[in-house]
Formats: structure tokens, C-alpha cells, sequence
């Protein structure tokens, strides 16, 4: 391991991270020497336009795209040493996803897709834990029903309380609001920051909604897959500001 | 739109492969059969030609026109040699000769075994002497000259190991003889005799071995130029007095012997098509699971093309136009397989000792019906998952694609249930009919409507079997368990068409062998409790043999008796029938016949018995009077002293055997009944028995474990041979599993990359996927045995009289069928586990 230090305070953070797509000719820089801190207990939010890397990055992040370059740590394990098994595992345990799609298996109840994680590590559920986040998620009487029968919004809920329910290290949102109307994103993300203040829970958040990135600690602007600014306490409009700024640079 | 239809097939070649695999298949197993068959054919029509005669004259039988049954098994029947030099003085013959032909030249190898297989004949004949006449030509060493001499035809000469001027040993009706082989010859054009062995004497000793000296099996006529065959044949005709002469002209024997054989090879054709049609349905199981699911997940596209205006029917066109294609490639590949079967087969049939020298060759016939058969299975096949793609609405393309699940479908499931009750019924009432015929009928439509019963609620029957083993697989599986049972339950009407296809290839297995196994119990049963005799000596072709050895093994120490068994086709009352002759013994040394009526122990000199069942269709009663007219042309009458209860042992009407001789039965024994004193030693009797035995190479000696032995062996054999045939449908039914799965993962993409994406392990994955094949495996496996054994019981039931008397139902079988069907279920999963394993987790995750 290249940094012995062990931060208690970081959750995940990446060193010189590159992340290159093809060769020669067709090489593509989707990350360019990344160095990022999620902090314990916070609420990132990583922005910036199509195309900037904010997608690769939290993949990076999460163990599910191999880096070409740099290092990555979740928790204070080193990712770019470990076999796919490895980086499955430390995944089942260490990290939670919600992503844009709600992505539920469609032949499981809601219950059963909470669990999923849990089931498929065969870890036991912690039934006090589980009947907490199915409560605070307002869940509680659509245990028994396939994803096809709930809402938009109840399908991410159910997404979200899969996310939480094995306790990750981080949990990687991937634009949770993309596919829902105004309201029902901004439950998800009020759980979100719920289980944040409430649980201590880490959460990395991909989106390019100022109004969404609003609810996090600290938002990381990334652009041409290099972190171009980071704004602690974001509001909507400062964010707007800041986005409306960028585009305006690039464009010179 | 051709274009975009040649354009997605190609797209979509992977998950074509296997359906155009699957016909590919079946249409290489008909075309080969055609292929194969028609090679057959010609080789036996071109040896058919190549020994025919311009006009022959046989003797005609006095009971029967079927010359075809020659198997020496009754006393030839001859020409005298007056009627050689009167036919040769007839107009328009240019040539006439007396000649020898005749089954029954067994020649023995150096290692003093018999040569050529049990089945095609071994021919004795004259060399002959006329070269107008003769079919044969040499083609290394010489005619023979003398007696002692022989020459073999050049397809045999190889197998025999011996040498141009070495000693060869032949079994003839009389017994064996010592010759020198002095040529090897070629007969007709072709060669060989297709598996037959031809040996030729000078004609002396031909007539001595065969017929009698001065006596000719059949007269051969060369018509001279100028005459038509059919005039000599009219003239000869003319002159020959009496009835007792066949003549026959080339066309005719032609044609006689092409028809006798164009029915025996038709049979073997149905059943080698038979199996080929069973492929095809199951492949068109798998084509239809293909095209419905390729229409399934390309609904929106269909639905973006009616759009942006196709019509309903250039979408149905397009989805059609696919299957031709695929019909069309499969033709092609499955017409090259079928030839490459057919070659395949004739390797095989050769070391049989069957040559087809004639050559397989593509044939119109063949490739026509690959064609049809290969693009006709697969547009129909195709049509209704074609159908239901033209009926996406164009609103589809606006909608996010639902994961809807899909129902058991009422209608089918109603209308299976009021088949299986039809087919109850059927089977039921039928079982009551008391005409064996009859019964069998009814039976096997019943059966029949009962397994299109069990596809049709396959879906409904599938969704209770996974419920059911559903906490098994989750307590076994872990939640790759449970995830495969979820997954199969999806879509039941999918799970239950890849199942039917495996379910109707083992159902057949099942059925084949329930009733195999019956039968083979059914003939131990007997033996058990009817059979007498200790001993058993007849020779494996049927073929008869010297009445010495019967006497022989009667001096042996501990023997009781030996009963000669012989007999042969006669006319009864002016009909075609057949007698069974026994003698040298009690008549119960053959079986413990129950006495129905009269006398049994009356039986012996004109005293006859005959078995319920014939007595009852003839309206026989003890003290009728039997003229029988026997194939030497002598007539006697017998009176019937007994009726004996129907057994598989003995059938028919019984006669004695010393009588049967008296009136020109053939002196030979076909089977020897040796029944050995109580206090015998029966290792040292076997042992003597054996010795004696030894004076002809062709005779077997079987004791009654050794019967039974033989006769599963013989069962076994057919049987294994089904399964063989049966075996391509199950190939088939893995291939529809594979493909189900590969398409079923391809569907579930986004699905699968989520499981790996919360931590599911790459075998984890592949579980999932494997546990989902066992459990389509597990369905068709347990539709298949249920399905089969209802057949198997219902066929068995039915054909209760006809000597399956005992139910055997074969558990070991049925639990390896299980395993097995398990077994090809994890093999079918092994590619599609590993497509779902390697699946890129972000392409799988990622927002289209």
C-alpha cells in the first residue's frame, strides 16, 4: 500500500486516479489524475456536465470499473489490487447503490430486493435495523409487492432501504431523481439526508440537478475529468451559479 | 425492408445459431435416412438385376408363393433334370441350365468361425457352366472343376483369412465338409451380394449338397436375339406341362424381388423417419421459443417501425422472412449432414457385413424434402410468434418496456384439461375392449391425445412443480436458488415449451422402456413357469440342422429326452398356415401347456393339437378333421385330439414330427428341447451337450438363464437402439435449454448486472442460471416420466394377450433418467452461466 496512513475520517478517496478508454488514436481520457476524499458521515455531491467523468468517477469509487492508474481506497482497502471476487466481496459489504433506473430484480418482492444484499453475502438481517430504514421509508405496507407494482417513487424508497440496510461504508447514488417527478425525488433525497444526520451514513451522489445537489454537505464539480472546484454547504442557486460559470468558461 | 430484415437477422445471428442447429439436425436425419435408404435400394435392385436371368424356372410351391423365406428350413423343393434338356429344345432358347441356389453355405473362417452376420443369407450354388448363362465372373484363381472345389464371391474372400489353394471349411444342410478354395469371383456387376456369402460348386456337387443328384433348384433360360423374353417365357410355358413350374421372366423376377424387398427396407425407412419427425417437433418446440422471444424483446423496435408507418403485415413479412432464412441455412448445412449420416451409416452397416456397392448419392427426392421439411417447420413454427410481433401497437415504442409476467393462458389450460379428460376415457374404455387390435387402438390414441394433454398444461403443471420445489432450491441454492425459481416461474408458457421439448423425447424413452422391460420380465416369467426343457440347442439364423445331433446328445449320461422341433409353411383346409412338428418326446418337454379341451396326451401320429386362440378364430373343436397340404405337394389329414391354452412357447397347430417327415417335412431339426434326469449332472450334461453341439459351428446351447439371458439381450439391443435414435430429440431438447437461457440472460442483462453489482459473485451468477436449468430439466424430466409411464402402463395393459403379461416398471431407469435430464440441464447451462457471468456490470447498469 502506498499510504500506511489510516484516515478514520475518509471513507473512500482516490490518489492520481486516471481512468483511460481505448488507445492510440481513440484514447479517450475519462479521468485525469484524480485526487479525492469522501469524508465519513457526509453527503457528496459530485457534479459537472456530460461527459466531464462524474459517472466514471463514482464507478472508480465504488470498485465497479477497473482504474488504469492512481489508487483507490474504500474504507482503507487499496482497490487496484484486487481479483474480481475480491472487489465483489468488499462491494457486497462496503458499498451501497442506488441508481437513476431503480434497477429492482422484478421477480422479487420489495422485502426480499431489500435483503437482496444481505441474502446474497448470507449475512443475517438485523431485524430492529431493517424494520428502522422500512419505517423511516414509509415501506412498511408494500413489503409484499413486486417492483411492477409500485410506484416510481416507492421503487427508488425500496432501492434507497436495499442501499442502507447492510450498513455500507458508502452508498453510490447514481441520479436517484433522474426518473422521478419533483416530489418523489425530493422524499428520496430528504431520506437520503435523513440517513445521513440521523444514521451517520456516507453517501456519494452523481447528479446534474443543482436542486438535488443542494441537499448535500459538499458538492465536487468536475469537469474534462479533473475536479475543477468543490463548494462546502451548496445551495441550489449558488450551485446554478457555479454550473452557469463553467459553462460559460468552456464555451470561451 | 428486406434489407432491414437481412440486416437484423445477421444482427441477431448468435441466437439464431442454435434454432437453425436444431433444424440443421432434423433435416440431416431425414435426408440421410433418403440418402441411406435409397443407396439400399439400388444396391439390392442392381444385385437384383445383375443375378437375374432372361427367364427362370423354379418350382412352385405347393402351399405358398413366397419364395422369399427360403431359409432352408423346409425340404427343397427341385427340378427334375428332363426338364433342362426340354426347355433347352423350345423356341427362342438359346441357352438352358439346370442350377443350384440355395441358403444354407455357412463358411468358417481360419479361426473356425462362421463368416458374414445372423440375417443376409449364405448362398450354395453351381458355378456355371454356360457362359451365355452365367451371372459371375472370376477374378483371381479359378472356376471350380471337381468336386472338393469352391469359389466365393470377392466381397467375402476378405473376412475369410484364407488363402487361393487352402482348405475351407463349409456347413451345409448335410453337415460340415472339408473344400479347397480355388477362386475368388465377382457377381453380377457390382461385386458383392450386399452381405450375402456365395459359394459355388461344380454343379455335381452342388446338386449332391443342396438338392439331389439329377435335380435342380431352378432352371436358367438365355433367349436367343429375336425373341422376346416374354415370348420364350409363354412358349416355355406351353411346352413344360403341369403346375408345378414357375416361370418367370427378367422384368418379372425383377420386380417380384424388388417389390419383396422395397417393403422390407419401407419399414426400416418409416421407423428411421418416424424418429427424424420426432426430432422436428421438438426442434420446432425450440424455433418457436426462439422467435417468441426475439419478438419479445424486439417489440419496441417493432412497435418504432409501426411507427413510422410499416403496416401490421410488413412486420409479420419481416419476422417470416427471418425463419425462411433460417430454414433455408439449415437446409443447406442439414442436406451436407444428412450426406455426411448417410456415409456415416454405410461405414457402420459394412462392418455388419452389409456393402452398399451401389454408393449413397444425393437424390431429388432428398433435398426435396429437406427443403420442404426444413423451411415448412420453420415457418410454422415461427408464425405465431410472427403474428404476435405484428400486433405490437405503435404506442409501444413510447413505452418504457414492461417486465410484465405472463399468464399459464386460460385457454390452453382449459382445453388441456378437457383432452387429459378425453384421453382418460379413451384410455379407460379401451382397456376394457377385448380384441387385443382393438384395444391397442383405442389405447394408443388415448395415450396420444394424453401427451399433447400434458404439453398443453405443461405451463399450469410447471408453476406447481417449481412452487413446490421452490424452499428446496432456496434451501439448497441459497438465494441463487431462489432467484432461479423466481425466474422460472416469469414466464411458465416459456419454461413450459423448453421443458416439452425435452419432456416428449423422454416420454417416448420411458414409454420404450416400460414397455421393453415388460416384455423382457414377461418372457422370464414364462420360462419360470411353463418352461421344461433344461436345455436348449438351435443355431442363431434359425437355420436347420443334422437330425444326428439330437441322437447324439440323447446317448449323453442324465439326459431324459430330446424333442426335435421342426415345421414349416403348409395349406390348411386350402389356407395359407403353418405347422409346428414335434417329436422325440412328451409333447410337455417343449412347455407346460394347460389342457383348454380334449386330450393332449392323445397327441402323436395324425393326431393333432392347436391353440385356443387359432381354434377359436377357425372355429375349431376337438374331432375336426385338418387336410393339410405340405410343401412337398402331399396332403394328409389330421385330427385335432387336443386345444391347448395360447402361450408364447407353442402357438398354432402341432403335429408330429415322424409324420411330418412322412410326408416330406424337411429331415432336419430346428430346435432341440433336451429335458435331463432329476438326479442328472447338469454342468457335466451341458458339457457333453456342448461337445456334441461342436459338430456344427452354427449351434448354440443355451440353459434357461442363458434363454433369458439371450432373449434381454435381443430386448436390450432394440431398446438400445431407440435410445439411440430418441437420443437426437434429447440433443435437440438441450440445445432449446441452451437457447432458452442464452436468450433469457441476454433479456435479464440489467438484472444480472444489479445482482453482481450488490455483490453477487460471478458464481453466484452462473448458479443462478445453472439452478434455473435443473429446474426446466426437472419439468421436462418429470412431465416426461409421467407421460411415459401412463404410455408405457396403457401400451402394456393393451397388449396384455400378445405376451406382455407382467407390468415392470423400471425404477433404476427411471431415477438415471432424472439424473440425466438434471445432467443435461447444468451442461445446457454451462455457456449461458458464463455469458451471464462475464456480463460488463456498467453496460449492465447503465440508463439506455
Amino acid at each position: 500500500m502506498a499510504n500506511p496512513t489510516v484516515n478514520t475520517e475518509i471513507a473512500a478517496r482516490s490518489v492520481g486516479l486516471s481512468k483511460v478508454y481505448g488507445s492510440g488514436d481513440t484514447q479517450v481520457v475519462a479521468l485525469d489524475e484524480v485526487d479525492c476524499e469522501i469524508p465519513t458521515g457526509g453527503f457528496t455531491a459530485v457534479m459537472g456536465p456530460s461527459g466531464s467523468g462524474k459517472s466514471t468517477l463514482m464507478h472508480c469509487l465504488a470498485g465497479l470499473d477497473f482504474i488504469s492508474s492512481g489508487e483507490v481506497f474504500l474504507g482503507e482497502t487499496s482497490l487496484a489490487s484486487l481479483s474480481d471476487s475480491q472487489i465483489t466481496k468488499l462491494r457486497r459489504e462496503q458499498v451501497g447503490f442506488v441508481f437513476q433506473a431503480f434497477n429492482l430484480v422484478p421477480t422479487l418482492s420489495a422485502e426480499e430486493n431489500i435483503t437482496l444484499p444481505m441474502d446474497i453475502a448470507g449475512r443475517k438481517v438485523d431485524s430492529d435495523w431493517f424494520d428502522l430504514v422500512v419505517d423511516t421509508l414509509e415501506l412498511r405496507p408494500r413489503l409484499g409487492h413486486r417492483p411492477s407494482e409500485l410506484s416510481g417513487g416507492q421503487q427508488q424508497r425500496v432501492a434507497c432501504a436495499r442501499a442502507i440496510v447492510s450498513r455500507p461504508t458508502v452508498i453510490f447514488a447514481d441520479e436517484p431523481t433522474g426518473n422521478l417527478d419533483s416530489r418523489a425525488g425530493a422524499e428520496v433525497l430528504g431520506f437520503l439526508r435523513r440517513s445521513v444526520d440521523e444514521f451517520g451514513q456516507t453517501i456519494v451522489m452523481v447528479t446534474h440537478d443543482p436542486a438535488a445537489a443542494s441537499y448535500a454537505d459538499q458538492v465536487l464539480f468536475l469537469a474534462d475529468g479533473r475536479i475543477v472546484d468543490m463548494m462546502p454547504e451548496p445551495t441550489a442557486d449558488r450551485v446554478l451559479q457555479r454550473m452557469i460559470a463553467f459553462e460559460a468558461g468552456r464555451t470561451d | 425492408m428486406l434489407r432491414t430484415t437481412l440486416r437484423t437477422a445477421l444482427a441477431h445471428k448468435g441466437r439464431l445459431v442454435l434454432s437453425t442447429l436444431a433444424v440443421v439436425l432434423g433435416v440431416s436425419f431425414v435426408t440421410g435416412t433418403l440418402i441411406f435408404t435409397n443407396a439400399l435400394d439400388r444396391t439390392f435392385v442392381s444385385i437384383i438385376e445383375g443375378s437375374a436371368q432372361d427367364v427362370l424356372i423354379t418350382p412352385k410351391s405347393a402351399v405358398t408363393e413366397d419364395f422369399t423365406s427360403d431359409r432352408g428350413d423346409s425340404e427343397p423343393l427341385l427340378i427334375e433334370d428332363t426338364v433342362v434338356s426340354e426347355a433347352a429344345g423350345v423356341e427362342g432358347v438359346q441357352a438352358a441350365e439346370g442350377g443350384i441356389n440355395r441358403n444354407g453355405a455357412f463358411l468358417l473362417n481360419k479361426d473356425g468361425d462362421v463368416v458374414g452376420a445372423v440375417g443376409p443369407p449364405a448362398l450354395g450354388v453351381n458355378w456355371s457352366q454356360d457362359p451365355v448363362l452365367s451371372t459371375a465372373t472370376i477374378t483371381s484363381g479359378q472356376e471350380p472343376k471337381r468336386s472338393g472345389e469352391v469359389a466365393v464371391d470377392e466381397t467375402t474372400f476378405p473376412d475369410l483369412g484364407i488363402e487361393l489353394g487352402e482348405k475351407l471349411e463349409v456347413i451345409t444342410p448335410g453337415g460340415q465338409i472339408s473344400t479347397t478354395l480355388v477362386g475368388v469371383f465377382r457377381f453380377g456387376e457390382t461385386g458383392g451380394l450386399a452381405g450375402a456369402t456365395v459359394t459355388a460348386f461344380v454343379p455335381k456337387q452342388a446338386q449332391e449338397l443342396f438338392a439331389k443328384p439329377g435335380e435342380w433348384t431352378q432352371v436358367e433360360i438365355a433367349v436367343a436375339d429375336g425373341y422376346s423374353d416374354e415370348e420364350v417365357a409363354e412358349s416355355l410355358r406351353q411346352t413344360l406341362a403341369g403346375d408345378k413350374l414357375e416361370i418367370k421372366t427378367r422384368a418379372q423376377q425383377v420386380e417380384e424381388q424388388s417389390d419383396a424387398l422395397r417393403q422390407g427396407l419401407s419399414f426400416f425407412n418409416y421407423f428411421l423417419i418416424g424418429f427424424a419427425a420426432v426430432s422436428l417437433f421438438v426442434a420446432a418446440f425450440l424455433i418457436y421459443n426462439t422467435f417468441s422471444m426475439l419478438v419479445a424483446q424486439r417489440s419496441q423496435e417493432f412497435a418504432l417501425l409501426r411507427a413510422i408507418g410499416s403496416t401490421r403485415r410488413q412486420v409479420l413479412g419481416a419476422v417470416l422472412t427471418e425463419a425462411i432464412l433460417v430454414g433455408l441455412v439449415s437446409v443447406v448445412i442439414g442436406i451436407a449432414g444428412g450426406y455426411l449420416l448417410a456415409l456415416g451409416l454405410t461405414a457402420l452397416f459394412s462392418t455388419f457385413g452389409l456393402s452398399l456397392t451401389a454408393g449413397i448419392a444425393l437424390t431429388p427426392a432428398a433435398v426435396g424434402w429437406a427443403l420442404a421439411i426444413g423451411v415448412v417447420v420453420t415457418l410454422i413454427s415461427a408464425l405465431l410468434p410472427a403474428v404476435r410481433g405484428s400486433r405490437v401497437p405503435p404506442v409501444a415504442a413510447l413505452r418504457e418496456s414492461s417486465g410484465a409476467r405472463e399468464g399459464v393462458g386460460k385457454v390452453r389450460t382449459a382445453f388441456g384439461f378437457l383432452l387429459l379428460l378425453g384421453a382418460g376415457l379413451l384410455i379407460w374404455l379401451g382397456l376394457d375392449q377385448t380384441e387385443t387390435g382393438d384395444r391397442a387402438r383405442q389405447v394408443g390414441i388415448g395415450v396420444l391425445l394424453l401427451l399433447i394433454a400434458i404439453l398443453l398444461l405443461a405451463p399450469l403443471l410447471g408453476v406447481a412443480l417449481v412452487r413446490l420445489v421452490a424452499p428446496i432450491l432456496s434451501l439448497v441454492g441459497r438465494t441463487s436458488g431462489k432467484l432461479a425459481a423466481r425466474n422460472a416461474l416469469r414466464a411458465p408458457r416459456r419454461l413450459a415449451t423448453t421443458a416439452s421439448a425435452l419432456t416428449i423425447g423422454l416420454a417416448l424413452v420411458v414409454s420404450v422402456t416400460v414397455v421393453t422391460v415388460s416384455a423382457k420380465e414377461s418372457v422370464n416369467d414364462l420360462i419360470d413357469r411353463a418352461f421344461r426343457a433344461d436345455l436348449i440347442v438351435a443355431t442363431e439364423t434359425q437355420q436347420p440342422f443334422d437330425p444326428q445331433i439330437a441322437s447324439d446328445i440323447r446317448e449323453v449320461t442324465g439326459v431324459e429326452y430330446v424333442v426335435s422341433e421342426s415345421g414349416g409353411p403348409v395349406q390348411i383346409d386350402g389356407k395359407e398356415g403353418s405347422v409346428t412338428a414335434i417329436g422325440g418326446g412328451p409333447l410337455d418337454a417343449v412347455a407346460d401347456l394347460t389342457q383348454e379341451s380334449g386330450d393332449l396326451e392323445k397327441f402323436g401320429g395324425t393326431g393333432a393339437v392347436v391353440s385356443s386362440d387359432l381354434a377359436g378364430e377357425k372355429n375349431w373343436v376337438v374331432g375336426d378333421q385338418l387336410k393339410i397340404l405340405f410343401a412337398s405337394g402331399q396332403e394328409e389329414s389330421f385330427e385335432i385330439v387336443g386345444i391347448y391354452e395360447e402361450s408364447s412357447l407353442l402357438t398354432g397347430v402341432v403335429i408330429d414330427l415322424e409324420e411330418y417327415r412322412a410326408v416330406g417335412g424337411a429331415a432336419q431339426d430346428q430346435l432341440l428341447y433336451v429335458v435331463t434326469q432329476d438326479d442328472a449332472n447338469t454342468d457335466q450334461v451341458l458339457k457333453d451337450v456342448e461337445k456334441i453341439a461342436k459338430a456344427n459351428p452354427l449351434l448354440q446351447v443355451l440353459d434357461q438363464t442363458q434363454v433369458k439371458e439371450d432373449n434381454s439381450a435381443q430386448l436390450d439391443q432394440l431398446l438400445f437402439f431407440v435410445y439411440g435414435l430418441l437420443g437426437l430429440s434429447v440433443i435437440i431438447a438441450a440445445l432449446g435449454v441452451v437457447n432458452t437461457l442464452s436468450l433469457s440472460v441476454v433479456e435479464r442483462t440489467r438484472e444480472l448486472g444489479l445482482l453482481r453489482a450488490v455483490g453477487a459473485t460471478r458464481r453466484q451468477v452462473r448458479r443462478a442460471v445453472r439452478w434455473e436449468a435443473v429446474v426446466v430439466s426437472l419439468l421436462g424430466a418429470v412431465l416426461g416420466i409421467g407421460a411415459g409411464l401412463v404410455i408405457g402402463v396403457g401400451l402394456q395393459q393393451a397388449l396384455k394377450d400378445a405376451g406382455i403379461e407382467t407390468l415392470a416398471i423400471p425404477v433404476p431407469a427411471l431415477i438415471w433418467i432424472v439424473v440425466l435430464a438434471m445432467v443435461i440441464g447444468i451442461l445446457a447451462s454451462v455457456l449461458p452461466a458464463r455469458r451471464a457471468s462475464r456480463l460488463n456490470i456498467l453496460d449492465a447498469i447503465a440508463t439506455e
